[in-house]
């Protein structure tokens, strides 16, 4: 006999996944409010969108009274108005001054928009109640990180008061890698006090770790991107090794008509940027190829992309090259076995772009200390890393020198001297 | 023909008994607990009374409890941050037990089945250690459940006959069962896929409802499929060998070079040596047996399968963060002793043998095989380890410590006398473990009250903590907190927060009273000839203004008494501590963030000052696999760094369910617990000993330079420096050692040959 007293907690619990997320409606702008920071139209004088924030990590009850945002969008941008209060204006954190600092360690309000529901990428854009921004985009929060070159469009404003400052910020949805313009949004607003008795507060009433917490973003409900037309998906700028590189821009167009975009690539600051013009068919979303070369004299300067649409900066990119590997990968290993038996195999990455080092020459030398060589041998690179098999029938222990040199059409791509310490092995 | 007719009736009687119970075909679910408890669905309740299936042998002295089911969050007052109830379910939050046998019958039908226990999550005493052990006529289970939460499973199987299926429950100090399933052996794969997996999903992970909201993450590093040779294939399995130090993840596809790869070693004489391979399986095996006899050098010398440690690594669902939720993904992590166990096409069993080399072990080639059965295939793998004629030394002067939480409190509080012994093991076993990995320091605290005008501490508990570490070796300064926290309580009323979030400067009472404490500690510690402690008042205070001014002040108040050292967990290099520096005397941070050379400077203007570090990187507490960079971190990148201590976070760190590393506010890491008490490692553990044991082949050859300087043998001795520079100068320095910019694994052992080679050939000229 079943026992009456049947529990259905599994049941019960299923049906409160089931119930609905958090929602946000958006009010429609009939006319884009002038962001000054004031927050005087019309628009934010009805009731807040997002009245509730909750301590990060905690949940809850919402604290009391300390932010409240509007959500505004006309066909063309989204619109955030921020009222916060502060009770110590004085003591505020702001410390960065300019764009792309990393500002979310200020006081501020981070937005995060997730333009398709993906749960896995999300752009992020912070603003300190300063005003300075912080964009980045982040293409997979599972396996990547933000890409802080990216730039949103976003523009903002802030006015302080003796108790609290308020916000407007715009975001333009042309510079936001919308992937389905019919999609609901993900949208995570948050807010960082960073002074005396540092909080964080999150509008997200389930329960979150961090701020990128996207399975519980709220949904954002009211969007009309009826007159998007092309969107950027993605810009790659490959492998930013030294050579011919590689930059792949993905655009889709979203309207009926074939549309025209013109991508220039230079290095910053250069007059003369490449340029091409591509056409994409309606409907249709492309990859388009921009080659780059990337050299020695090119440390420090930052690679830009930029892409047009109608005379209209769409969406711009840049790379910093903050660092350029030496051409031939150096593990550090400077002592290695050697046998009669087998030959020692080094696999060496070559640290050039693929274009450049596909079909190159590798030369190398074993000397010994006093500069006569013991063997050598030559390679082409098919792939990334080259591998050198060095057959020691003569080897003593000791100290050589192994010569690198990488050619390729007469010319040299890279060279390099490592010390090597030969041992016998343990198994001699 | 009577007789079978009356076998018929009696046969058709009970399946006409059988059909008005809970029955999934012919499977029978208990859920066991008091009769109004929550009962899983599909289940049928068991109780202390029995029911028309199961009854209780008469006289059974059966005790029951239920706990409620939560899912709401509460909030942590002292770090402000949110914490998950214990995930109970209908089926695990309730139980009997009892601290006697009990025996068990069950009118099924007569034939073979198997039987699936769950028990778990008692609640209660924390001290209190759960025994069941479930027989029956054709075998037996048995697990351990430590303290008041953890769940486990038992399978064993069991035979019915005319008069039912027996079962006898026994226990060395109690025993609980949540849940019983019988299950004809034809029925048990559909049973176990369809009901039993779920179910034991639900209790030793999240309840599914939970863990839907969670998102499993693939962070296996891809190698593409290797082209398996002709006899793979007809084996249905390939064996491998990787560098111990370079994880084998689950599914991952071997590299074709591994297949060739021998597994062998080289150790000296007073050494532990992990040899390891891998086998990565083509198909579906449900039995694999691995054996290992002696090793033999050429003389006959062996060394005995007692000093070869079999094990095998278990992959764990982990958190990226300890403190993390929302995510996880499945990592090599512990290495649990041998059993025999199946293996599903497309996973790897990573075995892992420890083989010790003693001193006075000869030195040679030691030769032997470890034999692998897969479904009565054998399979020989043959093994090979070096023995050196070398006795390695340690720096002595260097500290490896372990945050710790002594069990030794838990032996005399336990509550029943195999709890007691438990704890006695548990205590006795992780000391010698943390010795023979070459640990020689741990943390403790004193805790206590102010009574007739002095402070009363806990020093008789810490007395017994001191004595036990002294006798394995733990001979260097004790790391100790202090009951700062409820002085501050005192004063303040309330407490001072997680990284002293909540602090407010309490009045100069307060730091008078600090000073007449930590005197009065002191004295009582000279008195008892205790090593030097090292006063830890405060763990990780932020950089928040409030929180330095009020540690300034501490740490003033402790210096105010002559001859005391303080320690703080804390970065020297940043700006926001520098109001501390005249006042901290050993500084503990998570990175070596400060040069050798500064650390040289600071040392030599102010005797007393140290520079710790407690690599939490490297401990598990934020990712299982950085084995490589463990190694790197407790050897080459610890000579390297001028630092003179390691000591993480912590030896074994457990919330809720220590088989479950996402339940909890935060998730488990590091050394483990078998069912009796001895510890269990994990791969990063045994990176600690091997990078402790390359620091002591740089130290072995360091102390023969010098003795050979001494002898005038200058040559010889600027021969083996050079060595030390070639690889002093092939680290890529770096604050925290994980998994960039790393050496090979293999390197690191042609590092060592190559030391240990110049110590052999250094040994020969004292004729050693």
């Amino acid at each position: 006999m079943i026992n009456p007293h049947r529990c259905l907690v599994l049941l019960a619990c299923l049906a409160a996944v089931a119930a609905s997320a958090q929602t946000f409606q958006l009010i429609k702008a009939d006319r884009a409010p002038k962001i000054d920071g004031k927050l005087s139209e019309e628009i934010w004088q009805q009731p807040p969108v997002i009245r509730k924030f909750f301590t990060l990590g905690v949940g809850g009850l919402p604290v009391p009274e300390k932010c409240v945002v509007w959500l505004a969008a006309d066909s063309d941008a989204l619109y955030v108005a921020v009222n916060c209060k502060e009770e110590s204006m004085s003591e505020r954190i702001l410390k960065y001054r300019k764009k792309d600092e990393p500002v979310w360690q200020d006081d501020g309000i981070e937005i995060f928009l997730d333009p398709a529901r993906s749960k896995d990428s999300y752009a992020q854009i912070i603003v300190s109640s300063a005003g300075v921004i912080m964009d980045g985009y982040c293409q997979s929060k599972a396996y990547g990180s933000l890409d802080v070159s990216w730039d949103s469009g976003a523009v903002a404003a802030v006015q302080t008061g003796p108790e609290g400052w308020t916000m407007e910020v715009r975001i333009p949805f042309a510079q936001l890698p919308v992937s389905d313009p019919q999609a609901d949004w993900g949208i995570h607003i948050a807010r960082n006090q960073r002074g005396r008795n540092s909080e964080h507060l999150t509008c997200l009433e389930e329960r979150i770790q961090g701020f990128n917490d996207l399975d519980r973003f709220a949904i954002l409900k009211g969007l009309d991107l009826s007159k998007l037309t092309v969107s950027l998906l993605n810009i790659d700028f490959g492998e930013c090794l030294l050579g011919q590189n590689n930059a792949t821009v993905v655009l889709k167009n979203w309207s009926k008509q074939t549309a025209k975009v013109r991508i220039q690539s230079s290095w910053q600051g250069k007059l003369f940027p490449s340029r091409q013009t591509v056409q994409i068919p309606a409907g249709e979303q492309v990859s388009v190829n921009c080659p780059w070369l990337l050299q020695a004299q090119d440390l420090g300067r930052s690679r830009e992309i930029a892409i047009y649409h109608q005379g209209e900066l769409l969406q711009k990119a840049s790379r910093k090259i903050t660092a350029i590997p030496e051409v031939f990968f150096d593990s550090r290993q400077r002592a290695f076995y050697h046998s009669p038996d087998q030959p020692l195999v080094l696999e060496i990455p070559i640290q050039l772009a693929e274009a450049s080092r596909t079909d190159a020459t590798l030369n190398w030398s074993v000397s010994n200390l006093q500069g006569q060589i013991q063997t050598q041998g030559q390679c082409v690179l098919k792939q990334s890393t080259a591998i050198i098999r060095i057959y020691w029938s003569f080897a003593q222990d000791g100290d050589y020198l192994l010569q690198l040199q990488l050619h390729k059409d007469g010319k040299t791509l890279g060279q390099a001297s490592r010390p090597m310490r030969l041992l016998s092995a343990p198994w001699q | 023909m009577f007789q079978v007719l009356k076998s018929a009736c009696a046969a058709i009687l009970a399946l006409a008994t059988i059909g008005a119970a809970v029955a999934q075909g012919a499977s029978y679910f208990f859920d066991l607990g008091p009769a109004d408890s929550p009962l899983a669905e599909a289940f049928s309740a068991l109780d202390t009374k029995g029911n028309s299936i199961a009854q209780w042998q008469a006289g059974s002295s059966l005790s029951e409890k239920s706990y409620p089911l939560e899912r709401d969050w509460s909030t942590n007052a002292s770090s402000g941050k949110g914490t998950p109830p214990v995930y109970r379910t209908a089926l695990n939050c309730d139980f009997l037990s009892s601290a006697a046998s009990a025996q068990l019958t069950l009118a099924v039908p007569a034939g073979k089945y198997r039987v699936w226990a769950l028990l778990g999550h008692p609640g209660g005493d924390a001290k209190q250690i759960w025994t069941t052990e479930i027989s029956s006529s054709s075998g037996s289970d048995s697990a351990a459940v430590i303290g008041n939460l953890g769940m486990r499973q038992l399978l064993l199987p069991a035979t019915a006959d005319a008069k039912g299926l027996h079962l006898s429950i026994s226990t060395k100090s109690k025993w609980l069962l949540n849940a019983l399933a019988v299950v004809p052996e034809a029925e048990w794969a559909q049973v176990l896929e369809q009901t039993i997996t779920p179910h034991w999903q639900d209790a030793s992970m999240l309840p599914r409802e939970v863990l839907k909201k969670w998102t499993l993450l693939d962070k296996t590093p891809k190698f593409p499929e290797p082209a398996w040779s002709e006899q793979q294939r007809q084996n249905g399995f390939a064996v491998y060998h990787r560098n111990w130090a370079e994880p084998v993840w689950p599914t991952q596809f071997p590299r074709p070079q591994e297949f060739t790869a021998p597994v062998r070693a080289f150790a000296a004489q007073n050494e532990y040596e992990p040899l390891t391979f891998s086998i990565y399986a083509l198909k579906d095996f449900a039995q694999v047996d691995l054996s290992v006899a002696p090793l033999r050098n050429e003389q006959g010398n062996t060394l005995p399968a007692s000093d070869i440690d079999l094990r095998y690594v278990r992959y764990m669902f982990v958190r990226p963060n300890y403190s993390l939720f929302n995510t996880y993904y499945e990592a090599p992590d512990v290495l649990m002793p041998w059993r025999s166990q199946s293996l599903s096409k497309g996973r790897n069993l990573r075995v892992w043998l420890t083989v010790k080399a003693a001193v006075g072990t000869p030195e040679g080639f030691y030769r032997g095989e470890a034999v692998l059965t897969l479904d009565q295939q054998e399979y020989k793998v043959p093994l090979c380890l070096r023995v050196l004629p070398i006795v390695l030394q340690k720096d002595q002067e260097l500290v490896f410590g372990q945050y710790y939480r002594h069990p030794v409190s838990s032996v005399l509080t336990a509550p029943d006398d195999y709890s007691r012994q438990w704890w006695r093991r548990k205590t006795y076993a992780e000391l010698e473990h943390l010795r023979a990995s070459g640990m020689n320091a741990l943390t403790a605290g004193l805790w206590g009250n102010k009574k007739d005008g002095r402070w009363r501490e806990n020093f008789d508990s810490l007395q017994v903590i001191i004595d036990l570490q002294r006798e394995y070796g733990f001979n260097k300064p004790q790391i100790c907190s202090f009951n700062v926290s409820g002085l501050y309580h005192k004063y303040m009323k309330g407490g001072m927060g997680s990284h002293l979030r909540l602090v407010k400067m309490p009045p100069p009472e307060f730091f008078t009273e600090l000073t007449e404490m930590v005197r009065d500690i002191e004295t009582e510690a000279r008195n008892r000839q205790w090593p030097e402690l090292l006063y830890y008042p405060v763990d990780e205070p932020s950089t928040a203004k409030d929180s330095v001014e009020f540690m300034t002040a501490v740490m003033k108040a402790i210096k105010a008494v002559p001859g005391v050292r303080t320690y703080i967990t804390a970065d020297p290099a940043h700006e926001g501590f520098a109001p501390l520096k005249p006042y901290v005397d050993v500084w503990c941070c998570q990175p070596f963030s400060i040069s050798r050379e500064q650390i040289q400077q600071e040392m030599a203007a102010r005797p007393g000052l140290e520079f710790w570090c407690y690599p939490n990187h490297n401990s598990g507490e934020n990712d299982h696999t950085p084995v490589n960079g463990t190694r790197m971190t407790y050897g080459f990148g610890l000579w390297r760094s001028g630092f003179r201590c390691l000591v993480p976070w912590i030896y074994q760190s457990t919330a809720g369910d220590p088989w479950n590393y996402l339940d909890s506010s935060s998730s488990d890491f590091d050394v483990r617990t078998d069912d009796d008490g001895t510890p269990i490692p994990v791969t990063i553990w045994e990176a600690y000993r091997e990078g402790i044991d390359d620091g002591r082949y740089l130290n072995t050859l360091e102390k023969l330079i010098r003795r050979c300087q001494a002898n005038g043998l200058h040559t010889e001795a600027a021969a083996a420096q050079a060595d030390l520079d070639l690889i002093e100068n092939s680290i890529y320095v770096q604050p925290k050692y994980k998994f960039d910019d790393l050496w090979h694994p293999e390197t690191f052992d042609v590092y060592r040959w190559m030391l240990a080679s110049r110590i052999m050939q250094l040994q020969k000229l004292f004729q050693l």
